[in-house]
This record gives C-alpha cells, sequence and structure tokens, in this order.
C-alpha cells in the first residue's frame, strides 16, 4: 500500500486511462464491426460522404491520366486524394475550403483564362448540383478520337 | 509486405550513423537503441531527399547507395572498437510479466484495429495521404505538383517527412497503399512505446514504468490518434528521441548527444510545423535549466548547439518553402502583427473556455491533465533537489502550451471553438509522453525521500 501511495498520480492515471482506452477501443470494434457487415456502397457513402455521386462521375467518365479544371462551391479538399493520379486545378489559387473557416488574404495570382489549363474536363460543383455528381463537361477530345 | 521491408534499409543506416558516433554498444543493445536508429536513418534520409530534390526526380537507386554507404561506414566504424560490454539484466517478476503481456495485447489490438479500417480521418487524407500519393509518383519538391498555385493541393507548404517515408514504402509496392501509411504510423507509435519503456526504465522501477506506459496506451487521445493515423504520432516520436538525447547529455556531458536533440527536433519540425514550436521551446527549457546550474554563458552555448542543429539542417526545407506558393496558407509567421495581438487577445476567454472543454473530455483525456498537476503539488510539498530532468521537461510544456494558446489568439479561424475543438486533442499529443516523464521523476524523487 505504501508503494501505491508513493505513486498516487500514476494510480490515478492509470485509472482514468482504463475507462477511456476501453471507450475507445470499444467504439472502433463497433465501427469495425458495422464496416465488416456493410455493402460496397454503404462503405462508400460512410467515406465520402455526399461527395460520392461526384466521385462516382469522375471515375466512371474521366481517364486516369486526364486533367480536371475545377470550379466548385463545396468544400473540394477530398478531390485530390480521391481522383489522384488525375490533377486537379482552379481558375482562382485558393480553395474554398479555407475561405469558409478563416479570413485570409486575397490571393497574389489573377484569375486565369480556362484554355490556358491543360484540362481535358471541366467540373463544376455546387451545392445544388452535388446529388447529380456536378456538372462535367469535355473540353478537349480524348487522346484516341479521330 | 515489401512496403515494410523498404524500411529496413532506413534502419540499417540509422545504427550506422550510431556506429559512427559512438553510440552502438553490444548486438544485445540493438533493441535499446532500436528506435534512435531508426529516427536517425528516417532523418538522413528526408535530409537527403530535401537536397537531391533540387536535381529532379529522387530515385530508389539514389536512396539506396546513400543508406547503404552510411550503413557500411557505421559497421566498419562499430567493428574499429566501439562494442561496450553487455548489461546484466535482472530478472522479470510475475507482476512485471503479466504489464508487458497486457502493454503488448494493447499494441497489438491497436495496430490491428488501426489497419483493419481505410484511412477515414479527415485531415490525413487531405493534407498528408495526398502528399504520400504525390511523392509516390513524382518523388521531387521541384515538381508541378508543388510549384503550380494553380493545381488543387491543400496546404503545399506543409513539412513532408512522414508523406514522403510513406512513398518511399509506396515505391517498393509498385503503388500508394492505405496501408503503408496506416503501417509506418503504427511503426511510429510501437517505436514510441519502445523508447519511453528505455527512458523510463532509467527514473524509475521496471513495473511501474509497465503501468506508466499501460497509461499511454490506453489513452483515448493516443488511440484515436493511432486509428487515425495521424502524424503526430511521429512528431511524438522524434520528440520522445530529442528528450532521450537531452537525458544522455545530463548523464555524459557529450556534445553529440545535444547534436542529436537538434537532429531529431529537426526532424520533428520536418513532421508538422508544431515541430517549430518544439525547437524553441526545447532551446528555451534547455537553456533555463542550464542557466540555473552554470550560468548563462553555458545556457547560451548548449542552447544553441540544439537550435543550430535545427536550424542548420532545416535549411533545406526552408529553401525549397521560398520557391511554393503561398496558396490558402494560414501563415502564422505573418500573422504575428501588433494589430492581430490586439485582436486576438479580446478571444481569449474563449479560447480558454473551449481548452477546458476538451481537457475535461474524459473519453479523450480522462485524468491526464491533473496527474501533472498532482506530481507538481507533491513536488513543492517533499522538495527535492534540483532535478534538471524534472524542470527540462515541465518547462518543454508549459512553453509549448504557452505557444499553441498564442497560435490561437493569432489564428485566422472566424469561429475560434471550432479550430479548437478540430486541433486540440492532436496538438497536444506530443505532451503525452512528457507527462508521463514528469511523472516518472516525481515518484522517482519521492521514493528517494522516503528512503
Amino acid at each position: 500500500m505504501a508503494g501505491l501511495w508513493r505513486c498516487v498520480p500514476v494510480v490515478l492515471l492509470l485509472a482514468g486511462a482504463i475507462y477511456s482506452g476501453t471507450a475507445t477501443l470499444r467504439q472502433q470494434m463497433k465501427l469495425q464491426s458495422e464496416w465488416r457487415h456493410a455493402s460496397p456502397l454503404d462503405r462508400e457513402r460512410y467515406v465520402y460522404g455526399p461527395l460520392l455521386p461526384v466521385i462516382h462521375k469522375i471515375n466512371s467518365q474521366v481517364r486516369e491520366g486526364e486533367g480536371i479544371l475545377l470550379r466548385s462551391g463545396v468544400d473540394p479538399a477530398l478531390f485530390p486524394y480521391v481522383f489522384f493520379p488525375r490533377k486537379i486545378w482552379q481558375r482562382q489559387t485558393d480553395p474554398e475550403t479555407n475561405y469558409i473557416y478563416m479570413d485570409l488574404p486575397t490571393s497574389a495570382f489573377p484569375l486565369r483564362a480556362t484554355e490556358s489549363f491543360p484540362a481535358a474536363w471541366a467540373l463544376n460543383v455546387q451545392a445544388d448540383n452535388l446529388a447529380q455528381g456536378g456538372e462535367l463537361v469535355r473540353l478537349k477530345p480524348a487522346p484516341d478520337t479521330p | 509486405m515489401s512496403g515494410l521491408a523498404a524500411l529496413l534499409p532506413v534502419l540499417f543506416a540509422g545504427y550506422g550513423i550510431l556506429a559512427l558516433m559512438r553510440r552502438s554498444g553490444s548486438i544485445a543493445d540493438c533493441f535499446r537503441i532500436l528506435p534512435f536508429a531508426f529516427g536517425a536513418g528516417v532523418g538522413v534520409l528526408y535530409l537527403f531527399f530535401l537536397w537531391a530534390s533540387w536535381f529532379g526526380e529522387v530515385s530508389l537507386t539514389s536512396g539506396y547507395i546513400l543508406l547503404v554507404s552510411v550503413g557500411l561506414l557505421g559497421g566498419w566504424r562499430w567493428r574499429a572498437g566501439g562494442v561496450e560490454p553487455a548489461r546484466q539484466g535482472d530478472r522479470w517478476t510475475p507482476v512485471e510479466c503479466l504489464l508487458l503481456t497486457l502493454l503488448l495485447a494493447l499494441l497489438a489490438t491497436g495496430v490491428l484495429l488501426s489497419v483493419s479500417l481505410p484511412l477515414l480521418e479527415w485531415d490525413t487524407r487531405i493534407l498528408w495521404g495526398v502528399k504520400a500519393k504525390i511523392l509516390t509518383a513524382e518523388a521531387t519538391l521541384s515538381g508541378e505538383a508543388f510549384r503550380d498555385p494553380y493545381r488543387l493541393h491543400i496546404h503545399p507548404r506543409y513539412p513532408l517527412l512522414v508523406p514522403f517515408l510513406s512513398s518511399w514504402m509506396a515505391r517498393h509496392q509498385g503503388g500508394f497503399q492505405e496501408i503503408h501509411f496506416q503501417g509506418l504510423i503504427c511503426v511510429f507509435a510501437l517505436l514510441t512505446t519502445i523508447q519511453l519503456f528505455v527512458l523510463l526504465r532509467k527514473i524509475v522501477s521496471r513495473a511501474l514504468t509497465l503501468l506508466l506506459l499501460l497509461g499511454l496506451a490506453l489513452t483515448g487521445a493516443w488511440l484515436t490518434a493511432e486509428f487515425g493515423s495521424c502524424v503526430e504520432i511521429a512528431l511524438t516520436f522524434f520528440l520522445v528521441l530529442a528528450v532521450q538525447g537531452f537525458f544522455l547529455w545530463l548523464d555524459r556531458q557529450n556534445t553529440s548527444d545535444l547534436v542529436m536533440t537538434g537532429f531529431f527536433l529537426f526532424c520533428a519540425a520536418m513532421t508538422k510545423n508544431e515541430g517549430l514550436l518544439l525547437i524553441v521551446s526545447s532551446c528555451l527549457a534547455l537553456f533555463i535549466v542550464v542557466l540555473w546550474e552554470k550560468g548563462w554563458k553555458a545556457g547560451i552555448y548548449y542552447s544553441s548547439i540544439v537550435a543550430g542543429v535545427s536550424v542548420i539542417l532545416s535549411t533545406g526545407w526552408f529553401m525549397h518553402l521560398a520557391q511554393i506558393p503561398a496558396v490558402s496558407d494560414e501563415n502564422y509567421f505573418m500573422r504575428f502583427t501588433l494589430a492581430t495581438l490586439r485582436e486576438g487577445i479580446l478571444r481569449l476567454p474563449l479560447i480558454f473556455s473551449s481548452i477546458l472543454e476538451r481537457v475535461v473530455d474524459l473519453k479523450q483525456w480522462h485524468l491526464f491533465w491533473i496527474a501533472p498537476l498532482l506530481a507538481g503539488v507533491r513536488n513543492l510539498a517533499i522538495r527535492p533537489r534540483f532535478d534538471q530532468r524534472f524542470w527540462f521537461v515541465c518547462l518543454v510544456m508549459v512553453l509549448y502550451i504557452a505557444g499553441i494558446v498564442l497560435i490561437y489568439v493569432v489564428s485566422p479561424w472566424r469561429d475560434i471553438t471550432l479550430h479548437v475543438a478540430v486541433s486540440f486533442d492532436r496538438v497536444m499529443l506530443p505532451l503525452l509522453p512528457l507527462v508521463l516523464i514528469v511523472l516518472a521523476v516525481n515518484c522517482a524523487a519521492v521514493s528517494a525521500k522516503k528512503t
């Protein structure tokens, strides 16, 4: 007991950690079990949320080597990760993601003309067309088009 | 598997560096210095990448030439007489065996649960995962992905050590897979535990060390970060190595230990921007602690060694930063103006109330923040002799927390409570092992006083 008394802060820490760890592990195990029993579509919905229709559309229509010129009214932060290796450009330099939350200075880079980008597709994603997967328009013909 | 195996040459080079610094001991000591060797190997490989990036893509072959040469050079040095006799270990009691089994089971569960789901953590995917993918396809900082301001790339100016290492693994496997990233973070988590075991074992008994490590492995914030493959785990790893370097210096007064501290703080800064704050906090803490015992000249001398090494090694990265356009960047350095500070100070009550909300979240932090306070109060009561380790770690913690609060003060986020809510648990993660060290030193002081 004397030894324990010497280590009161450690005992306190451990007691709290057991509560905290058990709760976190249980939560993760629950998520893992739900994941195992979910259908592939449900899993995708969980990972991509409301962006899923856009992701389906891009994956089915845009080839991996082709680039996309994006105009977005929703947070586009996930697009570069999900669409990789397709390159994504924006005419303005600042992705909207940070402007939703922060007061940032105006960009030092001017708005660029659409034609100046090597993008093969233009994608316009807004809150009102998100469910349809956004508006996807081809800018340049596919390389194998006669 | 070849992805994970790609870390072995990194480890080999790390052992080589330690041997070159006469840090190697007997073969039996290899396990004890495993985290140190891994950290050293990772740092050297990343440093090479930073400089080689100026000349285009960094090939795997050039990386291998570096790693193998460093490893062989160290091997030659090691044979040349860097061998120390192996220490005789004492026997493990049944309670210690039980605690170790529990700890190992917990670590294994953590790894299994981390890799059994895809990457779900938002920041891991949009910041670190995407950078790992980019570097897998094009291993250079001079490419369009980092230099073209119109290319959609969230925070292109964030440090890249972890994404680069993940891409190093991915290139061995033929392409990026999420499991590489998850595996890498698990490796960092396991090595942090091993390093902490080595560090705490020198201060307190083995049973108490294992109890403290169980406290770490069970903390919700740590588990959540591991499940989400958060890079803060790597940041914590490098901080623990830096602290270990400082403790070794206290024991041996060998300047090379301070050089290693500076080197690992550089690695921390290359992992996350909070690492820069850790450099400042550690150097200031070192200065104050040395000042107390040896006077201000020694304080300036030793803290400049650590600061100098970290800053000199970081120059390669800052030269690249000058070329990477500032797009959607918070740029906290530029926000330290009188006007922003005056405005931000008015938000302090809101910042503190949001922090308090996070601190009392029992599921994430349980009694974590109360334990060091209790240790501090007990320290006042028993009045132990001045312990540089205790005060160094306490000062790093206090300065780091003050720095984070200052960042919140100048934060460009409109809703500061949201900024605290989404970032606090992760940015405070490196303090977890520091609290364990404070508790261990305090327990050792209490024991010493009673005997």
